[in-house]
């Protein structure tokens, strides 16, 4: 039986379920209209003496109580949605009333539309001037483009019986293609068609239909981390929410334009998705889930929109297994998962085809498996003076065959992992403690590098600001590892009156840091079989590894109203402990300041780095040195005039200690632009935005060597001045 | 300690030209991933300036006589797609990249489980303009290798292999591939690349916009800095610049890059701009080339190197999104007090808001568990009930403001406690 086969059947077998075991339900919803409001049968209660819960969110701030009753004014009445209302005495807890809701259910089938048509006309003319001092010589080119951008949107929302439906489409057409890396792409673009209808049981139970773009979601990792493109997707949902289903044929790749079907069903690019999940306990002491999940995949050596990647045609199909434990009030956490998966590589012409016929080697369709296993405990939660605090423990493993491949999957192929992590938060400081084993070539092939690698890490967050009685508003701010990490912007309690302005005790605490970031960790690598690994008999660069990498990061911020500043300093050095290489040692070293201020029009930012690599080794010992600093400078007028200046420069160094010899690049770069769009803005019945720009770069790289002698200077100033009607 | 140095040059130089040729090559061998594709910058020049042609870039197993491939173990070919080292035009050198598609890579690992020895090679032919000789005689093509070993991923060069430009907006977390501002995406919306690679390092560059009127996104400004030659680098248009990246790959294979927030992004213009994300070569030792090019300076880094171009992401707003209403500091705060009996009652407060905003939610976190509660966002003040005091302070507290139908406006607000 194929997998596509196994798909179907488990498809079946859930619809199956599905249109069962709904009946057994017997809660009543009861329904209420727009802005409807909720009588509540609470005779004789006083403000304050009970709690009402809409689906575990505290909504007693929209009650009032008059003699015989409570009304709730439900808070988003126009969202169409099932509910649950609960209502606790505040002093015992106990439950005095409990009752399921819908909204939505309005007199007439059609709920609400929406349209929104719009065209904008751009024309641009554009005068560019390269002046460059090689052999090209100076150049003038004057090009003129316009472009029309026309856009329609439609939304509609219907209901019918228990049969909600929502239409959403938006079309846009244009002169210039949608991929820039596809200059032939369509110009026309149904770039949102979401559809969705909806079968709401009368006990709450969910049968749904999704066309257009949508989702498969996923609950093993290892098959499918989540899929969002164009595509059918039809999902279950029991009322009690214990078991889900979703089936779902979505298009290959990630797909906008008129050149893919706008459902995403082609038989040359697809992926068939299944997702169960049933929850076989569930009571605050055990919960106990288990889950299926599949992908079955044919696609060819092409980019997604708005993604490139290295092409290969693949084929590719997954099933996976889960369970998965919540133990003591879900303190406890524990997931098992499992997966196997067959990949192969179609003939492609990009690829294999050659003119002259030649043979080629391909291994056919080749299998392996996987598995990741995770435990999680929450130690301890509690209080720490006036804030909170909690600690908790996080253990994994993880194995994957050396030829797993998944193409929606999160696991990496040939590698055994072992890895735990302590995250806590104990008042102002908080941190993390992690360690990682890892170790690839699993089937212990003697050509391979086998690795041996371990990695600790301690990273400690000291908010300083929490130790002030100061407000804090979030706003977030790149990290080092990727993703947001969120700061904390420091206010005054109280906003200061101008003849207060000058408080001496606050200018001496603001010369602290907001926060300090403190990481220091350690990661050794090295080669399990060495010597015994066979080379090619001429070749270089394929170090035996025996070696430690130790690092250090230190990062201090500073916020105010107005402006941020944050101080960083990374350290790392490699020791190298292989025999030949013994003394190859490494120390990169970086030290960098941003400084960005925001005080009424004016944006003003700065930034500096300095890198320095220092290669250790007797026999090439170098330095290397980068300097790179910065200024930005906008200024936005609240007429909408515009002003933009940009100077960057960049300067490297590399110094050949053994031949006592360097070499010198530098870049420089300098720019303006300015902008009276809004400026010249006229309203009439239809929004009109004319607009000037004028934007001029220059760039001159010089680069000196004296190892061979040579120099060589580049210098580009581009001026461009577009308008637009 | 010069003349070992000296010795081991000449050891390079005479590896570099392998007695085939006359084209040196570098690196001469590189290791690979054994679950990934990857890329690698190679540079071919000719020492004595002798102009070719080079169109064929081959993979394979095992090697003739004459350094070109065995019909017989073929891999596979550089994909035409990818190719930007082949030139048509006579010259004297290229900055070539080497891509090999996971076909290839898993093929020779299928191969290592076969047979003891599994390193590959890539192999460049090369014709000499006219009769001009470039180490195999008169006229003749030459083939030049680069030797490719299977090995863990902390020992393979930092290259990029997949590269994803999108938005983030409320609601499912859904990749937004074409950006549509507007009010209710604005202050929430944001932008990130996740991007999957060989090797470890830092990756670090720019996130840019074009704008109506700026010059045309040109091929060469869409390729990260590592594939382009030294004078091919310095022709990349520079356009206004909105942030700047530095972030560390790790050996997990996967980075996520932050972008701007959309309010960030520039709408000084109407129509329709282009969001890029500009790479700069990383440096390090292993990065650095090894191979003097008249006109090149030495101190050049090729880390961070694609085969591909990296996509824009393009945004379109209406000409008047800018004119939306600007919104009050919640200002929120949590303020206690002790009532007759001693017990401890708490109060939230802030700025009451004018416009869509109908509700605010407050939302307490105790070490994993989530409380939220919702209020009117017209009455300024909520006294909790007594059932909050055993919650309060959370780990974390937040507000944030909620439209009509429940959708989220602005952005989560911290909570401070007075």
């Amino acid at each position: 039986m194929s997998y596509l086969q196994k798909i179907l059947v488990a498809a079946r077998l859930a619809l199956y379920v599905a249109v069962v075991l709904p009946g057994v339900s017997t809660a009543f919803a009861v329904e209420i209209f727009r802005g409807g409001v909720i009588e509540l049968p609470l005779p004789n209660q006083s403000p304050g003496s009970f709690v009402v819960l809409q689906d575990n969110m505290d909504v007693t701030a929209f009650t009032r109580t008059l003699a015989n009753h409570v009304e709730l004014d439900v808070p988003f009445p126009d969202k169409p949605s099932n509910f649950e209302i609960v209502v606790q005495e505040v002093t015992s807890n106990r439950e005095l009333y409990r009752q399921q809701y819908r909204t939505s259910r309005s007199e007439s089938w059609f709920s609400s539309a929406d349209t929104y048509a719009t065209v904008q006309v751009h024309a641009t003319a554009s005068a560019n001037r390269q002046v460059s001092s090689d052999s090209q010589g100076v150049s003038t080119q004057v090009d003129q483009s316009s472009s029309s951008d026309g856009l329609a949107k439609a939304s509609a929302s219907m209901q019918w019986h228990n049969v909600l439906t929502d239409v959403e489409i938006e079309g846009v057409n244009r002169t210039d293609p949608f991929d820039r890396l596809r200059p032939d792409g369509p110009a026309t673009d149904l770039s949102a068609l979401r559809a969705k209808t909806e079968y709401v049981s009368d006990a709450g139970s969910r049968v749904s239909l999704s066309l257009g773009d949508t989702q498969l979601s996923a609950s093993n990792s290892l098959v499918n981390t989540g899929i969002h493109t164009k595509g059918v997707v039809v999902g279950i949902e029991s009322a009690d929410k214990r078991y889900a289903v979703q089936v779902g044929r979505m298009f290959g790749t990630d797909a906008v334009g008129t050149g893919i079907n706008p459902l995403g069903w082609s038989s040359r690019s697809y992926r068939t998705g299944l997702d169960a999940a049933f929850t076989v306990v569930d009571n605050p002491q055990v919960q106990w889930s288990v889950s299926a999940s599949a992908v079955d995949l044919e696609r060819g050596a092409e980019d997604s929109f708005g993604t490139a990647q290295t092409p290969d045609p693949e084929t590719n199909r997954v099933l996976g297994l889960g369970t998965a434990f919540g133990l003591f009030q879900d303190r406890t956490r524990l997931q098992f998962s499992w997966a196997k998966s067959r990949y192969d590589n179609p003939v492609d012409s990009d690829l294999f085809d050659f003119d002259q016929g030649q043979r080629v080697f391909a291994p056919g369709e080749t299998s392996g498996s996987a598995w990741r296993h995770s435990a999680e405990f929450d130690l301890w939660s509690g209080a720490v003076g006036s804030r909170s605090g909690y600690a908790s423990l996080s253990l994994s493993a993880e194995r994957a065959s050396p030829l797993f491949r998944t193409t929606q999957g999160s696991a990496t192929a040939d590698r055994r992992q072992w890895s735990g992590a302590l995250d806590f938060s104990i008042g102002a400081l908080s941190g993390r403690v992690d360690t990682t084993t890892y170790r690839n070539n699993l089937s212990k092939l003697i050509s391979i590098h086998t690795l041996n690698e371990q990695s600790h890490n301690v990273r400690l967050d000291f908010d300083l600001n929490a130790l002030r009685n100061q407000s804090q508003q979030v706003s977030y701010s790149e990290s080092s590892t990727g993703g947001y990490d969120v700061l904390v912007d420091e206010q005054p309690a109280d906003p200061p009156l101008a003849a207060d302005f000058i408080d001496e005790s606050r200018a001496q605490r603001s010369l602290l840091p907001a926060s300090i970031a403190v990481s220091v960790g350690r990661q050794s690598v090295a080669t399990l079989n060495g010597e015994d690994i066979i080379l090619a008999p001429v070749i270089d660069g394929f170090d035996f590894m025996d070696q430690h990498t130790d690092t250090i990061s230190v990062s201090a911020t500073w916020l105010g109203q107005t402006s941020s500043t944050v101080i960083e300093t990374n350290y790392s050095f490699l020791d190298i402990d292989q025999r030949e290489r013994a003394a190859a040692d490494r120390r990169d070293v970086y030290y960098g300041i941003n400084h960005t201020v925001n005080t009424g029009p004016w944006s003003i930012g700065g930034r500096f780095g300095f890198t320095n690599t220092s290669d250790l080794d007797p026999a090439s010992r170098s330095e290397s040195r980068l300097v790179d600093w910065g200024f930005d400078l906008n200024y936005y007028s609240p007429s909408g005039v515009r002003f933009g200046g940009t100077l960057s420069s960049n300067r490297s160094r590399l110094i050949d200690r053994v031949f006592q010899d360097s070499s010198v690049s530098d870049t420089q770069r300098f720019g303006f632009s300015v902008e009276i769009g809004e400026w010249l803005q006229h309203r009439f019945n239809l929004s009109y935005l004319p607009s000037v720009s004028g934007n001029w770069n220059r760039t001159v790289s010089d680069s000196v060597s004296s190892f061979d002698d040579s120099r060589t200077t580049e210098t580009f100033a581009t001026f461009n001045l577009g308008v637009n009607f | 300690m010069i003349i070992y140095r000296f010795v081991l040059i000449v050891a390079i130089m005479v590896m570099a030209t392998d007695g085939l040729a006359e084209i040196r090559r570098d690196p001469i061998g590189v290791n690979v991933s054994v679950d990934k594709p990857m890329s690698l910058t190679v540079r071919f020049a000719d020492s004595e300036g002798t102009r070719f042609t080079t169109t064929e870039a081959l993979f394979c197993y095992r090697l003739l006589d004459n350094g070109q491939c065995d019909p017989a173990a073929l891999l596979g070919r550089l994909p035409a797609s990818r190719d930007l080292g082949s030139t048509s035009v006579p010259v004297s050198r290229i900055t070539d990249v080497m891509t090999i598609p996971y076909s290839i890579i898993r093929s020779t690992v299928v191969r290592a489980q076969e047979v003891d020895f599994s390193d590959f090679y890539y192999v460049r032919r090369f014709t000499p303009e006219g009769s001009a000789d470039l180490g195999a005689g008169p006229g003749r093509d030459v083939y030049v290798r680069v030797t490719c070993h299977l090995a863990g991923p902390a020992t393979v060069p930092l290259s990029l292999t997949k590269v994803s430009v999108y938005g983030i907006e409320q609601g499912d977390n859904a990749p937004v591939r074409l950006l549509r501002l507007h009010r209710d995406n604005l202050e929430t919306g944001y932008v990130e690349a996740r991007v999957e690679h060989t090797g470890t390092g830092i990756l670090e560059g720019w996130w840019e916009v074009r704008q109506p009127g700026d010059a045309e996104v040109s091929s060469i400004d869409l390729l990260p800095a590592a594939a382009l030659s030294s004078s091919e680098r310095s022709q990349q248009q520079a356009f206004m610049r909105i942030k700047r990246f530095r972030v560390t790959a790790s050996r997990e294979g996967v980075a996520i890059i932050p972008g701007p927030r959309y309010q960030d992004l520039p709408m000084g213009t109407g129509g329709r701009h282009d969001l890029l994300l500009r790479f700069d070569a990383t440096q390090g030792r292993e990065n650095r080339a090894r191979l003097a090019v008249e006109g090149e300076p030495l101190n050049l880094f090729s880390g961070a190197v694609a085969g591909f171009s990296i996509p824009t992401l393009e945004y379109t707003f209406p000409v008047d999104l800018l004119s939306a209403d600007v919104s009050v500091p919640l200002a929120a705060r949590l303020i206690s007090d002790i009532d007759d009996d001693g017990n401890k009652l708490w109060r939230l407060a802030w700025n009451a808001q004018a416009g869509e905003a109908v509700a605010i939610e407050f939302v307490v976190r105790t070490g994993t568990q989530l409380h939220s509660l919702l209020a009117p966002v017209d009455s300024g003040m909520y006294e909790l009930t007594s059932q909050w005091s055993e919650r309060l302070p959370g780990t974390e507290m937040t507000v944030q403001l909620r439209g009509g139908d429940g959708v989220v406006l602005g952005e989560a607000v911290r909570v401070r406690t007075e």
